[in-house]
């Protein structure tokens, strides 16, 4: 069918997204290296993984074994392994939500007129500059359980008497994995609220004040209305971002203590480098990317609704 | 340019690329590409080095971690990376066994020379169904050893003989020094804390296989262990977030009187110490405690072994051969008995040939006189031989940890451990 609709007064109109031939094999040319790279680097290796997930292959097998489900039942049937989506569940809610609270209160900061202040933007971007696994050291550093800062200063202040083994029991664990994530996230985070605060008009608030309003009135009923769109691609971004982390919970507890931070990015290279079960591992990717997908979908219908 | 040109210049361009390859795999074969964890440890690296130089054999030397090796040995013939030698610990051998291209070194220098060079228990550690897949480079035991400075600063004097000895010992250390943690136990890292869960276990009587290999770890003796390795780490006695690495580094500073490890404990301790070889004086390897007086103290079975792979370089005329490169780098590391006795001279690796064995320096050695007594009756790692290792060692540790954390009581713990065994095997 022709893309051109014609209208009552006969006048031809293109349909928006509609390209000339000439644009049209333009358009082919340009989009051609960034598909074969998709096509390489995510489709080819994702194909590959589904494939792998039917059959039993470890390392030493000389050749996969066709198994069908099997690897999947196993999966759904081993409460250690299931265990793994409630607790990347509770890391990706906490850190995701914790970062949206912190990104916003240091952006709400940040977008205030004091003195310094490009300086502190600018250094707030530090931890997003440092690489992660280098964060995840430094907060392992302080947070360990014989020389750790933190333990140095909390029983100086006498918070507690003896030194306590944040990484070696499991709240203290999971609390570590996701306070590291999220100072690594509040940078970004509190760019697009920035961002977001930049586009409001200042005039609003000034009438607001004006009108007797204090500050938290004006957050809750201007300042958070406003920032919505941001709510939902921060959050979006942030849980996608969140499912997919490896090397801060890695470097940090090595998803322990039992388990008690193993992520399911931590299952897969459990699987895949440590039991050699590269079908088992591709199994349980194929059931994060799952568990992502309706994210991914959220997100980016969202983005297409804005275009 | 015209086609015919363009013709004669692809096939010119083909005809170069394929000459420049037959030289870099001619090249490859002269130089030895040597993967190992020695060369990874800051104390031991410089040693090492000059000892691989020692061979006069061209050598590329890799570095990984020991955590890492299995990993970095895969993922390089996967990725068809060149690997002609490399470093196995002895409870990984069934493992690369099953991987194509492992020489049996029965082709390489003969049974009968190999026989005549390596005592039989040496031998047999890199042995595999019938084949020599390791060579021994390194073998002792894990045992127990004792830092006699700590200790003598609280009194103690003696060695424990039986478990409840060990623990009136750890007490004394803690009440002379109470930020020490008197036993380095190891609670991190799946390997480590399977092995030191196998060792008391058998010093309390029990085992994770029977003789015809059926698990038996839901038993009184692996209640009682888990419940002492609780109660250590409870009381302050052990610690939690201890690897082998963190223990290492506790002995050789004074923070802990005892802890297993492998006879290059000594190497590390001197390092830690700061006072290097003078150190040596303190540090004591121990017969393991046992739960009652008479009971067999038993060490684990440990050894580093050296893997060769059939490459170019293992080979004269095509043919696997002692003469190549591989053949002679590793005939050099495993069977000179200078490097061999200069290893154990400067990192405590007790040498593996009998000719080095004999000599006086290693005859004479109080170390390693008092090493080769704390054996007891050596008893290999239970979970090394089994295919899938890994799966059988995760469990292990993390019921071990559960029970240790609180997170389970030992009667659960050990319930789990043999159920979750039970259908792996399955």
């Amino acid at each position: 069918m022709d893309m051109a609709a014609t209208t009552s007064q006969g006048r031809t109109h293109r349909k928006p997204g509609y390209l000339k031939r000439g644009d049209r094999r333009f358009a082919y040319l340009i989009l051609a290296p960034a598909m074969a790279a998709f096509l390489v680097m995510v489709a080819w290796p994702f194909v590959d993984a589904m494939t792998m997930s039917f059959y039993s292959y470890t390392v030493y097998d000389p050749e996969p074994v066709f198994i069908g489900l099997d690897n999947f039942k196993a999966i759904l049937t081993d409460p250690y392994v299931l265990g793994s989506w409630v607790t990347t569940a509770i890391f990706v809610a906490g850190t995701t939500l914790l970062t949206m609270f912190l990104g916003l209160s240091w952006a709400l900061l940040m977008y205030q007129d004091f003195k310094g202040r490009a300086v502190f933007r600018t250094m707030t971007l530090l931890p997003w500059i440092l690489p992660s696994t280098v964060s995840a050291f430094i907060w392992a550093w302080m947070l360990n359980g014989r020389y750790g800062i933190v333990n140095v200063l909390m029983m100086n202040v006498g918070a507690i008497d003896s030194p306590v083994q944040f990484l070696s029991n499991d709240v203290g664990a999971m609390v570590a994995v996701i306070l590291t994530r999220t100072w690594i996230s509040i940078p970004l985070f509190m760019s697009f609220f920035l961002a977001g605060l930049q586009g409001m008009d200042f005039q609003q608030i000034e009438a607001a004040r004006i009108d007797g309003a204090g500050n938290l009135r004006i957050v809750r009923r201007l300042i958070l209305p406003h920032l919505k769109p941001v709510f939902l691609v921060t959050g979006a971004l942030g849980m996608i971002g969140n499912l997919q982390q490896f090397d801060i919970i890695f470097a940090l507890t090595g998803g322990g203590p039992v388990r008690a931070t193993s992520v399911l990015s931590i299952e897969v290279y459990k699987q895949a480098f440590q039991n050699w079960s590269l079908g088992m591992a591709s199994a349980i990717g194929v059931l994060w990317v799952f568990t992502l997908m309706p994210i991914v979908i959220f997100y980016l219908r969202s983005l297409f609704r804005e275009d | 340019m015209t086609p015919g040109k363009i013709g004669h210049t692809i096939k010119a361009g083909i005809a170069a690329l394929a000459l420049a390859g037959c030289a870099t795999s001619a090249l490859a074969a002269d130089k030895v590409t040597f993967l190992n964890w020695i060369t990874a440890e800051p104390s031991n690296a410089p040693v090492m080095q000059k000892l691989i130089g020692d061979t006069g054999v061209p050598v590329e030397v890799l570095s990984s971690s020991w955590g890492d090796m299995q990993k970095s040995v895969f993922l390089r013939l996967r990725t068809k990376q060149p690997l002609d030698v490399f470093q196995a610990q002895e409870r990984w051998l069934p493992t690369f066994a099953q991987m194509p291209n492992v020489v049996d070194f029965n082709d390489v220098f003969g049974k009968e020379f190999l026989e005549k060079t390596f005592p039989p228990e040496v031998l047999v550690t890199g042995q595999v169904k019938g084949k020599q897949v390791g060579l021994p480079w390194n073998v002792g035991s894990i045992s127990l050893i004792s830092n006699t400075q700590v200790l003598e600063k609280a009194g103690v004097t003696d060695a424990p003989k039986t478990i409840a000895d060990f623990v009136a010992d750890l007490e004394k250390v803690k009440a002379a020094a109470p930020q020490s943690t008197p036993y380095a136990m190891m609670t991190k890292g799946d390997d480590l804390i399977s092995s030191d869960f196998q060792l008391w276990l058998w010093a309390h009587g029990g085992s994770i296989f029977d003789e015809n290999d059926k698990p038996v770890v839901n038993s009184e003796a692996t209640v009682k262990t888990l419940t002492f390795m609780k109660d250590l780490v409870d009381r302050g006695l052990a610690s939690l977030d201890v690897d082998r690495g963190a223990a290492r580094r506790m002995f050789g500073q004074g923070e802990s009187a005892f802890y297993f490890d492998a006879p290059v404990a000594k190497g590390f301790a001197e390092d830690f110490s700061g006072k290097g070889e003078a150190f040596v004086q303190y540090i004591h390897p121990i017969l393991t405690p046992v739960e009652k007086d008479g009971m067999q103290s038993r060490s684990m079975e440990w050894g580093h072994l050296l893997v060769m792979l059939d490459t170019d370089a293992a080979k004269v005329d095509g043919k696997l051969s002692a003469d190549s490169p591989s053949g002679r780098f590793l005939k050099g590391l495993s069977m000179n008995d200078g490097i061999q006795l200069e290893y154990f001279q400067k990192l405590g690796a007790i040498p593996v040939t009998l000719s080095a064995r004999a000599s006086d320096i290693v005859t004479s050695d109080r170390y390693t006189v008092e090493w080769n007594a704390s054996l007891g009756m050596p008893k290999l790692n239970e979970l090394a031989a089994l295919k899938d290792s890994a799966s059988y060692v995760g469990v292990v540790s993390e019921e071990v940890q559960s029970a240790v954390l609180g997170k389970k009581d030992a009667k659960q713990a050990a319930a789990d451990m043999q159920s979750r065994i039970e259908k792996l095997l399955n």
